[in-house]
């Protein structure tokens, strides 16, 4: 494994090209409490394995009792985090960004391509991404969380490629499959 | 950049400005913004309507915006755009989460109806039990 890169969370402040700044810092945010209520230090290392093998040391903001009032609810903030790290891992290990985005559910649906692709038609050939958080788990939640996200990603008619990102924030480390 | 494009992306600019609003407290703002992140995503999603084979894009548009429109409490609206997506080609893992969709508007009055107490929190563990999570 190559000497870690620096993932300094901040930066997704800066927007995506389908990430406005604003929300973009509020996924920062909600990186920066995960990893600080898992007691982790600035430059921890995080693990990524399956699709890629890497390691990143990472960077956040100092966690604020403001930060902490908006982020009380456990599994949406690590839900947010998770989507914020594996936008800047696509980033850093594909030639891919977010570029597309629409709502499903209560969230986002998050869709990727180059940057220079600029279609007539939202969604036209783009990859999906599918996005997992966990904020402290073995390795056998993470292995059934990747088994889930896949099943949930496979339909029988198979039109989307796909990358699964799981992020689990106690050690930390990130497992990524291509679909 | 086409109409349906610029509508799209404004609308979710705006879902974007609703979310972070209602990070902060202000329900508000989260709710008025919701309404014209609704608003911007059914225009572009009309104006694909009639394009039955501007797919994913054609039901993509109407789940995001069937989304949007149960933010805004708007039930009836959510089930048409549904309804609209599932009478084209959508693909099929689309068309399996515009069905959830359905069900999640329709089983709380489905089950009061027929004299059942929906738990929504006793379903929520029921889902995170069966995940293994």
């Amino acid at each position: 494994m190559d000497k870690p890169q620096e993932l300094v969370l901040t930066k997704l402040g800066e927007g995506l090209p389908a990430i406005t700044p604003s929300f973009g810092a509020a996924l920062a945010e909600a990186c920066a409490v995960c990893l600080e209520n898992q007691g982790h230090l600035q430059g921890v290392e995080l693990t990524v394995n399956g699709e890629f093998t890497a390691s990143f040391r990472l960077y956040w903001q100092p966690v604020t009792q403001q930060m902490l009032r908006c982020w009380n609810d456990e599994e949406f903030t690590t839900e947010q985090a998770a989507y914020g790290i594996a936008f800047m891992l696509i980033r850093q290990l594909t030639q891919f960004t977010v570029i597309e985005r629409s709502r499903k559910g209560t969230g986002f649906d998050y869709w990727l391509g180059s940057e220079d692709e600029a279609g007539e038609l939202p969604f036209q050939d783009k990859v999906r991404l599918e996005v997992s958080g966990l904020r402290k788990a073995d390795d056998r939640r993470v292995r059934a969380r990747v088994k889930q996200k896949i099943e949930q990603t496979n339909p029988s008619d198979g039109k989307f490629p796909a990358y699964i990102i799981i992020v689990e924030f106690s050690r930390p480390l990130s497992f990524i499959v291509e679909k | 950049m086409s109409q349906i494009l610029e509508l799209h992306k404004q609308a979710m600019d705006l879902a974007e400005a609703a979310f972070t609003a209602k990070l902060r407290g202000d329900l508000k703002q989260a709710s008025q913004v919701s309404r014209q992140a609704f608003e911007k995503e059914s225009q572009a999603a009309a104006l694909i309507a009639n394009q039955l084979d501007a797919e994913p894009t054609r039901s993509v548009l109407h789940r995001s915006a069937a989304s949007l429109a149960i933010d805004c409490g708007e039930f009836r609206a959510a089930e048409r755009l549904i309804a609209i997506a599932l009478s084209g080609n959508p693909p099929q893992e689309i068309a399996q989460e515009l069905k959830d969709l359905f069900i999640k508007i329709n089983l709380r009055p489905y089950l009061e109806r027929h004299g059942l107490t929906f738990d929504e929190e006793k379903l929520r563990n029921l889902i995170v039990d069966k995940h293994g999570t």
